[in-house]
């Protein structure tokens, strides 16, 4: 899909933001049934449908422009939004190569990448940057290699170390997280960052998912789907700035509900890397408003039947308590109670 | 929002001696001497009357009965403390020059154990060759996630940042690079609405 960028789009402020008809068509709907729990749903990152938001490694899509200035904004005040520990280099350079290969092989009109040896030559054109550099000499890029392609890229990025039989969360850019902290949780194991999700570790979701993930092999990447709610489309729901959209949740009522409450889905991709054997964990966020959502007759029912039997520890921990009732009584005009067909596919 | 029962917690054991190890070096505050000292007690069993490569360090005033405790266990380098940040410093001091084959043993209250942690994590300590007992009060210390700010000795369920002052929620997540549990903002989606507070950190 050829996507026709949005740059006048925000995210904070006066909220201008929508999807277009297609985009809400390729919208990645996490529910396959009309329910929800945990589950290990990891599966190979191939390539999906013509169009879809897995046809490609890493989904460029209408607000590409958009969602990169919004990460500026957000190092602007707080740098530290992204860390990488000092051994990490490895795996910075990693990133940077597999990032910029991909777009530069799955969207040719908006990048480019030619190499003579180390010698590299990156062009980004949406952005407008046209970057010389040595691979591997963080001295020729403006910022360090994982900092300088996460700009340019939508969605989170946390790598990786692997050692001593685990997952080590020791690099990373964090600007568009449902409420988690990179600066908080760096340094810390797959389980210890992974603590505050309540019944999976119960369920065994973590000790299953950290044994696939360490046998996780070059070139064969996986990916999952997961989700939350948000109070506008807002892409910085980080804990450091609940303070400025925590009261957005109180103001959400039966009747403005289709506008404020958006699903945000989150398309994790987990690469392998080939020089460091550190594993990059790609998290893509979408947000959609209930009314567009609604706009899709499938959707509208399967939506409402998931919020309204939603698991209480669920509602807890993905911050739904205030207005989950509010979102439920909003959607269910749209629920007849007719059948859904199994899948996400819109029908 | 998962406040307690987070997993990331840290989970101490009784201490042991761990016999592979070639240098012992002991950290102790307050009521940790006594784990230490039935850990020199194991050792003499295995090694003897001399504890040559042990060496303790302790937070104390230099009167305490435990010293002479420890005098008495005839350990080899015996050092004490008058605060946390002048053993810690040492300790410091002491990884700098330190060989393969050191076992680290810490015991104190959690607080104490998580700034020693912090220092042997950024020396790389590894899992095994590190031991720790909590002994002591639960104070924590709370790591405040929207201005960075560290509130010390913390014993109620919610505090007032020493940062920013907002109100914070302190959470069981545990970070041991920064030796602190997470603060949250208590009322941030209702200004004013704060649970009563409640000493349960004792």
């Amino acid at each position: 899909m050829s996507a026709v960028f949005k740059p006048e789009e925000t995210f904070r402020g006066d909220f201008n933001y929508s999807n277009s008809p297609q985009a809400v068509r390729r919208f990645p709907l996490p529910f396959a049934e009309d329910n929800y729990m945990y589950s290990v749903n990891i599966e190979p990152h191939l390539p999906g449908p013509l169009g879809s938001v897995t046809e490609f490694a890493f989904d460029v899509d209408e607000h590409y422009v958009a969602e990169c200035r919004e990460r500026a904004i957000v190092l602007a005040t707080e740098p530290l939004r992204y860390q990488a520990m000092p051994h990490m280099m490895s795996s910075q350079w990693d990133c940077l190569e597999l990032i910029m290969e991909s777009l530069a092989h799955d969207y040719p009109a908006h990048f480019s990448l030619a190499k003579q040896g180390n010698r590299w030559h990156w062009i980004n054109r949406p952005l407008e940057i046209d970057q010389h550099f040595t691979f591997g000499d963080t001295a020729t890029l403006p910022r360090e290699p994982l900092d300088y392609i996460t700009r340019q890229a939508q969605g989170d990025f946390v790598v990786m170390d692997q050692r001593e039989g685990d997952l080590w969360c020791e690099a990373g850019m964090v600007t568009t997280q449902a409420d988690w902290s990179l600066d908080f949780d760096l340094g810390m194991t797959f389980k210890e960052w992974h603590g505050p999700v309540p019944l999976a570790h119960e369920l065994q979701v973590f000790d299953r998912a950290l044994k696939f993930l360490l046998n996780l092999r070059l070139g064969q990447p996986v990916r999952r789907l997961n989700w939350t709610m948000t109070i506008n489309p807002r892409l910085d729901t980080s804990p450091e700035n609940y303070p400025q959209w925590g009261t957005d949740r109180a103001a959400v009522t039966a009747q403005n509900a289709g506008d404020l409450v958006h699903l945000r889905v989150e398309l994790q991709g987990l690469w392998r890397l080939p020089r460091s054997n550190a594993v990059v964990f790609g998290i893509r966020c979408y947000l959609i408003s209930l009314r567009q959502l609604a706009t899709v007759p499938k959707w509208a029912r399967r939506v409402h039947r998931v919020l309204k039997d939603l698991h209480p520890a669920l509602v807890d921990y993905k911050g739904l308590t205030r207005y989950r009732d509010a979102a439920v009584q909003w959607l269910a005009p749209f629920d007849d109670g007719s059948p859904t067909t199994s899948g996400t596919a819109p029908e | 929002m998962l406040i307690t029962g987070i997993k990331s917690k840290p989970v101490y054991a009784p201490l042991q001696t761990d016999t592979r190890g070639r240098y012992h070096l002991m950290l102790a505050m307050g009521a940790g001497a006594a784990p230490l000292l039935r850990v020199i007690a194991e050792m003499r069993v295995v090694a003897g009357p001399s504890l040559k490569n042990t060496r303790v360090l302790f937070v104390s005033d230099a009167a305490a009965p435990e010293v002479e405790q420890f005098k008495a266990a005839t350990v080899a380098d015996l050092q004490t403390f008058p605060s946390t940040p002048a053993l810690l410093e040492r300790f410091r001091a002491i990884l700098q020059k330190s060989l393969m084959g050191t076992r680290l043993y810490v015991a104190g209250p959690e607080s104490f154990i998580g700034l020693a942690m912090k220092i042997a994590l950024e020396f790389n300590l590894n899992k095994d060759e590190i031991r720790a007992e909590e002994c002591g009060t639960l104070a924590r210390r709370v790591y405040c996630i929207h201005c960075r700010a560290t509130t010390e000795d913390v014993r109620t369920n919610i505090v007032s940042c020493i940062g920013c002052g907002r109100w914070l929620l302190v959470r069981d997540h545990y970070s041991r690079r920064l030796a602190a549990y997470m603060g949250v903002m208590v009322d941030a989606e209702a200004p004013g609405e704060l649970p009563p507070l409640k000493e349960v950190f004792l």
